[in-house]
């Protein structure tokens, strides 16, 4: 990963709008994100947090505005670019731990080893369970065991700290400092209180459609 | 080309991996399969005499029958736990996805059937060149049955009960090779693989595959939305 130095808009949003059936969750909504920032999406149950993370990753699709990065459309080329964390963990119960990676290692042509991730994310004593049995804060780092292995630039982050312990919060930190200080981005859409990480940290509140969004 | 086929042997590997680790249940099409058969054997009175002219058409309707079941399966586990997701997201075709999915299906759907054509042949006392001749249009056919499957089950997936509504979306899909396939096996005893009907069949497989692949990829794509 290089570092930029004069820190082009990696990921563009302009005038996003999205609706879920016949509600409309948020309308206009702008901000770019850096190499080095960090965005804390906030706001209340039901917002669209999740909606505005997976526009933003390229699976959904907005109903006016468009996301670039690098200044290409997310939605008309997907740029593998996105290290995307959602609420489905998508590994396979029957599966090592070990096997589970190995094929997104295959799938996302990796230059990562899985182990070296495993270690990161301090699951190595388990490398060779079954995936069923990992506790629900276990399974969330072999998610971020995943994330690690796609070498994103932009890391987008839905509740990355849900069933995580006090050591395991402090290990999502530590991963999203490090990747921001290597030169990527970071989005995380979190219920727990927003913590500085970095030097560009950002809080963007979704308050409906009525409202837009707010930063602080 | 060289990601591609990592790709696709990764994905068609954890499938089978996967499927053996199920307990057997991967094996269910083939045990419905074998028990159609037993029970049609007995319904119909157990006389080879009556069997025997019977047992092409009754053998190719355990065959679509044990596979119209096993296609709800094949994309909803990706699709519901989140893996469907990572998958676009990480910039392989969706073509390219359904390509292996109905690669691993074929061989832990199909394959086993049509290995156990010869235990088929000796309940119904089959003569050699309707074994093989059932052998060939299973074959030739199999290409259309998965693709259409796929389709189907694309179609339906995060569908509750998608089941039924599945059956009804392949089954006029499947007519026309059912009727070849029949009517294939007992005419391949005269007139070997250039019978009509095995070139009808290997047509209707390289449409279904040409139109089904790519389908089904756009119905993957767009019920994730």
């Amino acid at each position: 990963m290089q570092s930029t130095f004069n820190k082009p808009n990696i990921l563009e949003v302009s005038n996003l709008s999205i609706s879920r059936g016949e509600i409309v969750l948020f309308e206009g909504l702008s901000f770019d994100l850096k190499a080095g920032d960090i965005i804390w999406v906030a706001g209340s149950n039901g917002i669209g947090k999740t909606s505005l993370l997976k526009c933003i990753s390229g699976l959904l699709r907005p109903d006016v505005g468009n996301i670039t990065f690098m200044g290409k459309d997310v939605h008309k080329n997907i740029v593998a670019n996105t290290g995307y964390l959602g609420h489905n963990d998508g590994h396979k119960p029957n599966l090592t731990v070990l096997e589970n990676l190995c094929f997104w290692h295959t799938i996302f042509k990796s230059s990562i080893s899985p182990k070296q991730a495993l270690k990161k994310v301090e699951l190595i004593a388990q490398t060779d369970l079954r995936a069923k049995v990992l506790s629900a804060g276990q399974s969330r780092r072999l998610s971020l065991a995943r994330i690690l292995i796609k070498q994103a630039y932009v890391w987008v982050l839905d509740e990355p700290a849900a069933a995580m312990d006090v050591n395991g919060r402090r290990l999502i930190h530590a991963l999203v400092a490090e990747h921001v200080a290597s030169g990527g981005c970071a989005l995380i859409a979190s219920h727990t209180s927003p913590e500085k990480i970095g030097s560009n940290t950002r809080v963007l509140t979704l308050n409906g459609a009525d409202n837009g969004a707010v930063y602080e | 080309m060289e990601p591609f086929m990592s790709r696709l042997y990764g994905i068609i590997l954890r499938d089978m991996r996967i499927a053996f680790r199920s307990g057997g249940a991967w094996l269910m099409g083939l045990v419905f399969f074998a028990v159609f058969l037993s029970l049609s054997a007995i319904a119909v009175g157990g006389e080879f005499k009556t069997l025997r002219p019977l047992a092409p058409s009754i053998i190719w309707l355990a065959i679509v029958f044990s596979l119209l079941f096993s296609f709800e399966q094949l994309f909803s586990s990706d699709a519901n736990d989140g893996s469907l997701e990572h998958i676009k997201l990480s910039g392989m075709s969706m073509g390219n996805y359904v390509l292996a999915k109905v690669c691993a299906h074929w061989l832990l759907s199909f394959l086993p059937l049509i290995l156990a054509l010869p235990i088929a042949a000796f309940l119904y006392d089959l003569q050699m060149p309707i074994l093989i001749g059932l052998f060939f249009s299973a074959l030739v056919a199999s290409p259309a049955l998965v693709c259409y499957g796929a389709f189907s089950g694309a179609c339906l997936v995060g569908f509750k009960g998608g089941g039924f509504l599945l059956v009804l979306l392949t089954i006029p899909l499947v007519i026309p090779v059912l009727i070849f396939s029949v009517s294939g096996a007992v005419s391949f005893s005269a007139s070997g693989l250039f019978a009509l009907e095995f070139q009808v069949l290997v047509g209707i497989s390289l449409i279904a595959t040409a139109i089904g692949i790519p389908a089904a990829a756009a119905a993957l794509n767009t019920g994730m939305e």
